[in-house]
């Protein structure tokens, strides 16, 4: 039987306890994982709960099966291979498929319980999928199932016996063929302590299969979760290569950021490439591990934080919400590693500097007509705004907000929208004179094709804020995630404006057609650390961003492979084009811009070199760091002063802003300044 | 215009380019059978309406002319007199009044138009038979204009370049395309390759909705056919849109890499029955339209890709032979000898009488629609509707067999 | 060919309206002209490589050698000298690898080139390739010289002492090349030295960057080039050699951005780890089952 490839739509969830602090109970993991229903569907959800204390020695072995004949099969196998016994502890859920539940307690070692999982499966899938052990570790245990996470949750009783646990790994799955009403398809995938739920679709399946299908592992389902899972066992429990290790291999960082070419090479095909964001759960016997990680180009949302008594790792902030309101909450960068464990806490954070999403804000009461959202899905409340608006209400309140979606994609011009809470994916979008505040944190994909009005956001914004943003302001006074200001363009007078208060992440203002964007860091005017990532205004072609304080070059633009330069300049070295002082200064610098290679090489070889830079589709980038002039007040002056009134920033902060040196970012010829042009 | 010799091989040989010249010239049938395709290496090309080799005319239940070619798309909302749909070609790709003829000829005739990526020509605007498109770069589409047409196309790939973005080479973004784009003059503008709020089924889901939030229009999402397709249609039904364009291998383009254009994607003719499948085994078949698109050269194609499982089919390049075309392969450079994609001046010179392309259009349209209902007739299908998923009606020849097995056709026996 | 003729030297030529291409216009004249690459839509997104790194860059031989894009070129003994250098330094600025029977006068380019065991000591080369059995302790990688055969007999005996395998069409052999790469890097796999030993193929019928996607997809790690080189350079066969350097550089950047192209597409963001032996990429549009089944391809339509 062929491996066919299972896609599916996902939210994860993932919540630690720490040490000392209770322990986790089913309701919660269901209430949180339940607030994000619309990423998944009644096709296939799951649980893995990890209990430290929980284990007798014995592997929890549970296995999908279709009929007593399976069974019986599967209990000879057993029997005949297992050396110290098994014992049968019956279905453990009621069934809504083919498929029902049995477990049994095996005592065996874990190599030989691994090669004797793999025959079972291997022979049930090539019978014709007639069952699967999804499920063998010590101290994790996996409930999965047809139906939302709340109907899983049931089936199990896991609410019901008030389960609790060290950790919950949740999953709510939305798959696009049939397999998905078979629980076998449902997440979390497990392989021994490992259990993992994942979000995406890896474009390195094929290469991820090549690699792991001769090496001990037989039968596929076909999930990128199985796989993923196969691949951490495999290098951790097989390979006893370090967790953190392990991660960085499928993170699949850049060349740029490798430390060892040999190891990497030596481990090509465990790289995942393409979009996912993965919550792994893992269990040493000693310690109970929390991982997090997002691909490196930041294609699925993976947020994480903690609170007093626990750590959270999430597709969207308002599952985090929904248990904790006060938790410390921020996104995993791109390509970031999230570690966390229970005895440990946050090992490793994702991102280098967390407090960039923690800012300053007020949290005023609701004054106006008020809708409230607690409890009500999304559709229900713009309805009920789109009904006060259309009653002529001048201002709407909705509060307890928790990521509701789509909310001020119906808000008339002039009118005001004020929303209390966590807003969800897809904020304002189509907006065309509303104005809309948002007193808490808002998710991905604010302000789409926005076309005037404006956007108030006291707390950070999501990724891809302001993409195809074409007249209006947008004010956000903590921080944003990836892709900010993507596509903005203007016309005319229309010319939108863009503050951020915090820093942003990779690709600010790629393919900027248009507009200023700012940002300011306001929480950390005393430090001189970056506010932005990588990829700077890639493919822009018009407008122009300020970022307080320095932009290192090679962070604006995409740069060629550091390699590919240095092996181009030893050529003009051999070729006598350049001399070894020069080839020797470039070579050592960290990284190699295009800048660096014009300030050091003669004309000829410069030109000839920077091919590797430049392309049909390339404009230059005028960069410079100086304080505000008159044209940049003129473009800016009144967006900070009105930045600051917003968000009660005093004067004196206005004033250092005004003071400050700001890294200014534009193009050649930008659409602002372009003269028209004949033929 | 004289279709000249052509040197290398073309899918678009003089006999499919006269045989839709005449259609868009008198407006009636031309055959009941296409020639062209005997001289073609297409798989469609090898796949026969048994009616066709058993030469079967008596089985017929209705005359041509009381055969039902009308169809519904998003649940009868929209409905079209035949199963034809004008593909998305957009404001500056075409060079305006081609875009208008192409509006024009679908309200006069009852069907439907894209528009493509690129905003409303201001008479466009006017027609009512138009669906709008909203494409990565979101290039002229705000709230209002996304509320003009019947139906909103989320453009997530097209078949000559599944997985590249749109583009409009440099020469062609005159000043007029620069204010329409809002990008700078002579700039290749190159829409992002994907969505940038749409990595993942459920994001699409995510679109699909907030449009319908703010529109209550449907939603139709246009993809290039690739590897998954089966799964990407599931998808994309699942989410909530009201139907899906698959665009086929060798569609045609306004501008893509070569290497991409000849490498990427599969052939639309293999999709349509797998996917009509799929769609079927999961219930989502019922109300969800499927278009195929790509290489629909005839009203013979047409019948048998709806016999795949299609409900209708999209016509780019046809549309604009019947506008003159002459498969020159030069869109992209904005000299168009037949003045279809040349550049756009502010003051063009107008070789192209809009009066004149209209009325080919729509000649195109009712000749197609009347060689269609000869079909149906020989077939003894009464209807368009009926025809759709019957796939017992063909027989391939020369076909790898099992290609054929996994899109449920028989071989000829 | 990308990056050769027209107005923009390098870049990818642009084109319009429906493909010309094998197999449904274009007589098919290989097996890979009925093989489809995938196009990234909806269940996951595309990369756009002029906004968004793509990186193309293959290592070779356990990391020892790196190449910037999975391309290798061979240069036959026929040709002149001023235009073997200037191909040469293209080749070695550009970071991609020369494989050249005589490189004498060329010593200077040494890292950049892979030649025979006979000149072992003459100067410093990247490696040596030749008869699998000629192999020579020399420090350097050795690369099995063999032509496009699905016996591989010779392998067990060399394994342990060859870092790479290069499968050329050129020295004959009766089996296709994509055969060959396919079964090539499943036995690597099998005798567990894939990512050590590393597996170039090609030959006179690779025509541009599609033939090189295909067939690194199918399990090269790098893809030789030798006619198309000389038939793409071929009426600067006279001219001197920085006139065929800036040429050959032109040419090789523009198979670079071709190969990003079709990687972005699909969705593809590292060659190296994720297109090598990758063939759920890949579709057969009316393949037979015996020859997708030695090239473990799915067809077209299937999951």
């Amino acid at each position: 039987m062929e491996t066919r490839r299972e896609i599916a739509a996902c939210g994860i969830l993932g919540v630690l306890r720490r040490w000392g602090a209770e322990k986790v109970k089913a309701d919660e993991a269901v209430s949180s994982i339940e607030c994000v229903r619309f990423r998944g569907s009644r096709y296939g959800a799951g649980f893995a709960a990890y209990n430290l204390d929980g284990s007798n020695g014995m592997h929890k072995l549970k296995i999908f099966i279709d009929s007593e004949n399976t069974l019986s099969h599967v209990k000879k196998t057993l029997k005949t291979r297992v050396d110290g016994g098994f014992y049968e502890l019956g279905f453990d859920s009621f069934s809504t498929s083919r498929f029902a539940s049995w477990s049994a307690y095996v005592e065996t070692s874990e190599e030989a319980l691994r090669k004797l999982v793999d025959s079972i499966n291997y022979e049930l899938f090539n019978a014709g999928m007639r069952g699967r052990v999804y499920s063998w570790g010590r101290y994790v245990e996996v409930f999965k199932g047809v139906g939302y996470p709340v109907d899983v949750s049931n089936m199990y009783g896991l609410m019901e016996k008030n389960l609790e646990a060290d950790m919950w790994i949740a999953h709510t799955r939305q798959p696009t063929n049939s397999p998905g009403v078979y629980p076998i398809w449902s997440h979390p995938f497990a392989s021994q302590e490992w259990a993992i739920a994942h979000n995406g679709d890896i474009s390195s399946f094929g290469a991820n299969m090549e690699f792991i299908r001769f090496r001990g592992y037989r039968s596929f389902v076909g999930t990128d979760s199985e796989l993923i899972a196969y691949l951490l066992d495999y290098l951790t429990n097989i390979q006893r290569l370090p967790l953190l290790q392990a991660a960085q291999l499928l993170v699949n960082g850049f060349e740029d950021d490798l430390d060892r070419v040999d190891e990497y090479v030596r481990w090509r095909g465990t790289g995942l490439d393409g979009p996912f964001s993965v919550v792994a759960g893992y269990c040493d016997g000693e310690d109970v591990y929390m991982l997090a990680l997002a691909d490196r180009s930041k294609f699925r949302p993976l947020v994480v934080g903690y609170d007093e008594k626990r750590i959270y790792v999430a597709s969207e902030e308002a599952e985090i919400r929904q248990l904790s309101s006060d938790a410390v909450v921020w996104p995993v960068k791109p390509g970031g590693i999230f570690l966390a464990s229970m005895k440990r806490g946050v090992v490793l954070a994702g991102r280098e500097n967390i407090r960039h999403y923690q800012p300053r804000t007020v949290k005023p009461r609701p004054v106006n007509m008020a809708v409230d959202a607690a409890g009500l899905d999304y559709r229900r409340v713009n309805k009920m705004v789109a009904e006060a608006f259309a009653k002529g209400v001048e201002k709407v309140d909705v509060v307890n907000v928790n990521g509701h979606r789509y909310l001020g994609v119906n808000v008339p011009p002039g009118r005001s929208l004020n929303i209390y809470g966590t807003a969800g994916n897809c904020l304002a979008n189509f907006n065309k004179g509303g104005f809309i505040t948002v007193y808490g944190n808002a998710e991905d994909d604010v302000a789409d094709a926005m076309y005037g009005g404006r956007v108030v956001i006291h707390g950070n914004a999501g990724d891809v804020l302001a993409q195809a943003f074409q007249a209006g302001e947008i004010f956000v006074r903590g921080s944003a995630g990836n892709r900010v200001a993507i596509q903005m363009r203007e016309f005319r007078e229309n010319k939108p404006v863009l503050v951020v208060g915090g820093r942003v992440d990779d690709y600010l203002g790629e393919y900027m057609a248009g507009g200023v964007v700012a940002v300011l860091g306001v929480d950390s005017l005393d430090s001189d650390e970056c506010l932005v990532g990588r990829y700077v205004a890639t493919g822009m072609v018009g407008g122009v961003i300020y970022v307080r304080g320095r932009v290192d070059m090679w962070r604006i633009g995409l740069q060629p492979p550091r390699e590919d330069v240095k092996r181009y300049l030893r050529g003009l070295l051999l070729e006598g084009q350049i001399d070894q002082p020069t080839y020797t200064k470039l070579i050592t610098l960290e990284k190699i811009t295009i800048q660096d290679l014009r300030e050091n090489l003669p004309p000829e070889p410069f030109k000839r070199i920077s091919k590797l830079y430049t392309s049909k589709y390339y404009r230059e980038h005028l960069v410079s760091y100086r304080r505000l002039g008159e044209t940049d007040l003129k473009l800016l002056g009144n967006a900070l002063q009105s930045f600051c009134r917003e968000f009660g920033l005093g004067s004196d902060v206005y004033e250092r802003l005004l003071e400050e040196k700001y890294t200014v970012i534009s193009v050649d010829g930008g659409f602002s300044d372009m003269s028209p042009e004949e033929g | 215009m004289p279709v000249p010799r052509q040197d290398g091989p073309e899918f678009w040989n003089s006999t499919r380019i006269e045989h839709i010249r005449q259609l868009a010239r008198f407006g009636e049938p031309v055959w009941v059978w296409d020639r062209a395709k005997y001289s073609s290496r297409r798989l469609l090309d090898r796949l026969f309406f048994r009616a066709e080799l058993e030469e079967d005319v008596s089985g017929s239940l209705a005359s041509a002319e009381e055969i039902d070619t009308s169809v519904s798309m998003a649940g009868g909302e929209i409905s079209l007199t035949t199963p034809i749909y004008l593909g998305d070609m957009s404001f500056g790709a075409l060079s305006g009044v081609p875009n208008i003829a192409l509006a024009r000829a679908a309200d006069l005739t009852g069907i439907l138009t894209g528009t493509g990526e690129g905003g409303l020509h201001p008479e466009v605007r006017k027609c009512r038979r138009i669906t709008v498109q909203w494409a990565s770069a979101r290039f002229g589409v705000d709230i209002d204009v996304l509320n003009t047409g019947m139906g909103i196309v989320i453009k997530i790939g097209q078949g000559a370049k599944p997985g590249i973005g749109g583009h409009l080479p440099g020469v062609k973004v005159s000043r007029l395309i620069s204010e329409t784009r809002r990008i700078p003059v002579g700039v290749d503008a190159i829409s992002p390759a994907p969505h940038h709020d749409i990595y993942s089924i459920e994001d699409l889901g995510q679109r699909i909705m907030a449009l319908k939030e703010a529109t209550g229009k449907p939603v139709f999402v246009k993809v290039g056919v690739t590897n998954y397709i089966g799964y990407i249609a599931c998808g994309v039904a699942r989410m909530g849109a009201d139907g899906i364009i698959m665009d086929g291998q060798g569609a045609g383009t306004g501008a893509a890499p070569e290497v991409v254009r000849n490498n990427v994607g599969l052939p639309v003719e293999i999709a349509v029955p797998v996917v009509d499948e799929m769609l079927r085994r999961e219930g989502l078949r019922e109300g969800f339209s499927v278009v195929a698109a790509g290489r629909v050269s005839s009203a013979e194609d047409t019948a048998k890709l709806i016999a795949l499982g299609a409900d209708l089919v999209s016509l780019g390049t046809a549309s604009l032979i019947a506008m003159g075309c002459i498969m020159v392969h030069k869109c992209h450079l904005g000299f168009c000898p037949a003045v279809l994609t040349n550049k756009i001046e502010e003051n063009p010179v107008k070789l192209l009488s809009l009066e004149t392309a209209t009325k080919w259009v729509v000649n195109m349209v009712k000749g197609w629609t009347a060689e269609l209902k000869l079909i149906l007739e020989r077939l003894g299908v009464e209807s368009v509707r009926e025809l759709c998923g019957r796939r017992d009606l063909l027989v391939a020849r020369g076909v790898e067999p099992s290609q054929l097995s996994v899109m449920g056709v028989k071989t000829s026996a | 060919m990308a990056g050769v003729v027209g107005r923009q030297p390098a870049e990818p030529p642009i084109v319009s309206m429906g493909s010309t291409g094998p197999p449904y216009v274009e007589e098919p004249f290989f097996i890979r002209d009925h093989i489809v690459i995938d196009g990234a839509q909806v269940t996951r997104p595309s990369i756009d490589p002029y906004r968004e790194p793509v990186e193309s860059h293959v290592y070779l031989c356990g990391g020892r050698l790196r190449l910037s894009m999975p391309v290798v070129v061979k240069l036959g003994h026929h040709l002149s000298n001023s235009f073997r250098e200037g191909v040469v330094r293209a080749c070695y600025c550009m970071g991609v690898l020369v494989m050249i029977d005589n490189p004498t006068g060329l010593e200077k380019y040494g890292e950049g080139l892979l030649t025979e065991p006979a000149y072992v000591g003459d100067g410093v080369y990247a490696g040596y390739y030749g008869e699998p059995s000629r192999c020579r302790e020399s420090g350097k990688p050795f690369f099995a010289h063999v032509g496009a055969s699905t016996d591989f007999l010779w392998l067990g005996p060399v394994l342990e002492h060859v870092s790479g395998i290069v499968v050329d069409e050129d020295l004959g052999g009766v089996d296709d090349v994509e055969v060959v790469v396919s079964l090539l890097d499943r036995e690597l796999r099998r005798h567990g030295v894939r990512n050590s030993v590393s597996l170039v193929a090609g030959g006179w019928s690779v025509r541009g960057a599609d033939d090189v996607f295909k067939l690194v997809a199918l399990g090269a790690d790098a893809v030789m080039l030798s006619t198309c080189v000389e038939k793409t350079l071929e009426p600067l066969l006279t001219h001197d050699t920085s006139h065929v350097r800036e040429k050959m550089e032109n040419l090789l950047l523009g198979l670079q951005r071709e190969i990003k192209l079709l990687a972005g597409a699909a969705g593809v963001s590292n060659i190296f780890n994720t297109i090598v032996g990758n063939r759920e990429l890949l579709r057969a549009v009316e393949l037979p089952r015996d020859i997708r089944a030695l090239l473990s391809i799915k067809l077209a339509g299937e999951g």
